[in-house]
């Protein structure tokens, strides 16, 4: 988790700062916690949207929203987690709506011939770079849900949730998508 | 910290789950011949994800290997038309997966109307609305 020093140059976590935003009337700080995430909103927008200007927008348009959702944050998970969950609801929702994803029409049209062999052989070295190149050919939806789940390390529950799907429909797509994956993988 | 080549091997692999062999045994008796099976287990209960004539499935077991669920994750094109038009009244299907229990066959659906929104819809088998949210 980040830190910053304040006055007393005691580091607040993201979890104090939203504390004396609510109960102690101090909302001028939530200026922290927006330069503090702010790069990071946009990075995940953009491994979304692949466009950096429309990133931009929607990281200030997110920060926005969970400044104003501030009170419903409940604290089950850490600030962080449902701040991202809200950043991939959005961009999710604005990519339905906007560039008309339609993820069963591209499941559709994108079905794997067969049922590949899961295996995998763990010698062989996968840098980051390629990583999201692999993660690019994926659908958006499919995307963003191994983000979740295996950079962000949310609950299927809290996914599900972000997505706007059923629990069991985000593990069928997660299983599909990682299939998916490795079949690019393999035949790259 | 953690390496690119464990994060695509966290994402590829499966976790490696204890299950017990009555599990084990309660799985390859009521699923033949089953592919790139993933388990979990939570609450006490065993979970597998895995692929079975051609399609997805879930199937759920408690410790002693007896079945309590199984879900099918159907092809739109694959459900059948009664159900199917059905919940189509309720909005475009973007997904439909078939609930197994003891006794009873449901369909959980995830339907859009025209703003988008998107719903939960439980039907019957003759596509009769049980229960309907939003998500």
């Amino acid at each position: 988790m980040s830190h910053f020093m304040s006055k007393s140059k005691q580091p607040q976590s993201d979890e104090e700062i939203v504390k004396k935003i609510r109960y102690n009337n101090e909302p001028e700080l939530f200026s922290v916690l927006y330069k503090r995430y702010y790069p990071k909103v946009v990075d995940k927008c953009y491994s979304l949207t692949r466009s950096r200007d429309l990133s931009e927008e929607l990281a200030g348009d997110i920060l926005s929203k969970v400044y104003e959702k501030l009170e419903g944050f409940r604290g089950t998970s850490s600030f962080s987690s449902w701040l991202y969950s809200v950043t991939y609801n959005h961009c999710i929702d604005y990519l339905r709506e906007k560039n008309k994803l339609h993820y069963p029409e591209w499941n559709s049209s994108n079905e794997l011939t067969e049922i590949i062999d899961e295996t995998y052989d763990e010698e062989e070295e996968i840098g980051y770079d390629r990583l999201m190149e692999l993660l690019n050919g994926l659908h958006t939806e499919e995307k963003a849900l191994i983000m979740m789940r295996y950079f962000d390390e949310m609950p299927l529950m809290h996914i599900a949730e972000a997505l706007r799907v059923t629990e069991s429909a985000a593990k069928m797509r997660l299983k599909r998508a990682k299939a998916r994956l490795l079949f690019l993988y393999k035949n790259s | 910290m953690k390496t690119n080549l464990t994060l695509f091997a966290k994402i590829i692999k499966a976790a490696v789950v204890r299950i017990p062999s009555d599990v084990r045994e309660g799985f390859k008796v009521n699923f033949i011949g089953t592919k790139n099976a993933e388990w979990s287990r939570s609450h006490g209960l065993f979970e597998v994800i895995f692929y079975h004539e051609g399609r997805e499935k879930i199937a759920r077991f408690d410790g002693k290997g007896t079945l309590l669920e199984y879900r099918i994750n159907l092809q739109l094109e694959t459900i059948a038309p009664p159900v199917r038009d059905k919940a189509a009244l309720e909005g475009e299907i973007m997904n439909c997966i078939e609930l197994h229990s003891v006794d009873t066959v449901k369909y959980e659906f995830i339907v859009r109307d025209n703003e988008l929104s998107r719903y939960f819809l439980l039907t019957d088998t003759a596509g009769n609305k049980i229960r309907k949210e939003k998500l």
